[in-house]
């Protein structure tokens, strides 16, 4: 892994060459086939993932079996919250949709990094609270059913 | 304008409330069109109501409007077969400047039958593809039962002459796709153009568009070169009549695709 590879992703562009480097003993890149699980409900949630290439998908397990996919996200989007904050246990199935490859990031080390380095954890919260904002506003979207709010000839 | 006579000559179901019904001149006259401009469709005892033409821009003789059943007179409209006749005014409007995308990347974003005013963008970029440079279509639909034009969403995506990402805001387990919001493939389309330099055509249910031009405004696109479709209710065609009105805009003669520079101030005015 190498700082370049770190920059395929938009992620990268929040910290500096330096913070960078610090990052890349935390990083690893992996991939995924169509259907495997990236995380599954209530499993330990020890990465943090930035998907590079590739289609993921958020499912929730339905009681009596089955699944149903709540949302996608496709390259350049930050993959699992849940390694911010105990118990540090996924909350979603989340699934590759299409061969899908992303870096991991050590979920530990990286909070170890921000508690350590005020400003590193700064634009790492940041750049998180952006993608929260984005996805709760699409998601607010979603519950709106905006394809409903048509005009209607009489 | 009196509407002119026009006779249904195939009809084709586009979903469970969408019909495509292409019909020609009963008096033999050519019609032409420019993309993003709409017609004044007149269904026999019932009424007349504004729709986008949705078939390519370059025959002559026939022309294609994708009607979805909301109301009485578009039901009407969706009921009718070949052979049956139909009042038209038009066309009316200023359409999509597809001549500012030549040379740049264009990308498209279109939700439900928002796609209907922006198929012939698509054939047109087809047409003379060589022109443009990257083309992406972003389309988002409410489920899989109301995507429009699904084989043809197919062949484009299946064809290396556009980039095409289809996303189902409520999906069933065999959708192998995404599944959101359209807004949220910008962020992905945006990886693959140089915003600042592209030019954004967007079309369909007015949130949807909001939603759309802030998240495109926001990931660089310029105002000037992203256009939305505006839907309202056009009843004369030439901006006499003042049922259109958008702030200082008569939609039907200034619109229906207006730059989001001129549209932005009147964005933020409720109740318009």
């Amino acid at each position: 892994m190498r700082t370049a590879d770190l920059k395929k992703h938009p992620f990268a562009t929040l910290f500096t060459e330096g913070q960078l480097e610090k990052l890349l003993p935390l990083a690893r890149w992996v991939e995924y086939r169509p259907g495997e699980a990236l995380l599954r409900e209530g499993s330990d949630c020890d990465h943090f993932y930035l998907l590079v290439e590739g289609l993921v998908s958020i499912d929730l397990a339905l009681p009596g079996g089955g699944s149903r996919r709540l949302q996608t996200e496709g390259a350049g989007t930050e993959i699992g919250w849940s390694w911010l904050f105990p118990p540090y246990e996924a909350t979603f199935d989340i699934r590759a949709v299409e061969p899908s490859k992303l870096i991991a990031l050590d979920a530990a080390k990286l909070r170890n990094m921000m508690d350590t380095d005020q400003d590193f954890g700064n634009r790492v919260l940041k750049g998180m609270l952006k993608t929260f904002v984005g996805r709760l506003g699409q998601t607010r979207l979603q519950l709106l059913d905006i394809h409903s709010h048509r005009r209607v000839d009489k | 304008m009196i509407p002119a006579l026009f006779e249904v000559t195939e009809v084709s179901r586009d979903n469970e409330v969408t019909f495509s019904l292409e019909a020609r001149s009963k008096n033999g006259v050519p019609f032409h069109f420019r993309p993003g401009q709409f017609n004044m469709l007149y269904a026999f005892g019932k009424g007349e109501i504004p729709i986008s033409i949705s078939g390519k821009p370059y025959t002559d003789h026939t022309v294609i409007h994708t009607v979805q059943n909301v109301g009485a007179v578009s039901r009407a409209l969706t009921e009718l077969r070949p052979g049956d006749s139909f009042g038209l005014r038009g066309p009316f409007g200023r359409g999509w400047p597809v001549e500012k995308a030549l040379g740049g990347d264009l990308l498209l974003m279109a939700g439900g039958l928002g796609l209907a005013p922006l198929r012939p963008v698509i054939y047109e970029v087809l047409h003379s593809r060589s022109s443009f440079g990257r083309v992406i279509l972003l389309y988002g639909a409410r489920s899989l039962e109301r995507l429009v034009f699904g084989e043809e969403l197919k062949q484009w995506q299946d064809g290396h002459d556009l980039e095409v990402f289809v996303t189902l805001d409520i999906a069933d387990p065999e959708w192998n796709g995404h599944v959101g919001v359209v807004t949220s493939l910008c962020r992905t389309a945006a990886q693959l153009i140089d915003a600042s330099n592209a030019t954004a055509f967007i079309c369909g249910p007015p949130i949807m568009m909001r939603f759309s031009m802030r998240e495109l405004l926001g990931l660089g696109v310029q105002p000037a070169r992203c256009f939305v479709s505006l839907e309202r209710n056009m009843q004369c065609g030439v901006g006499h009549c003042g049922h259109c009105q958008y702030g200082p805009l008569f939609l039907c003669k200034d619109g229906p695709v207006i730059d989001c520079e001129g549209l932005l101030p009147w964005l933020k005015v409720k109740e318009l």
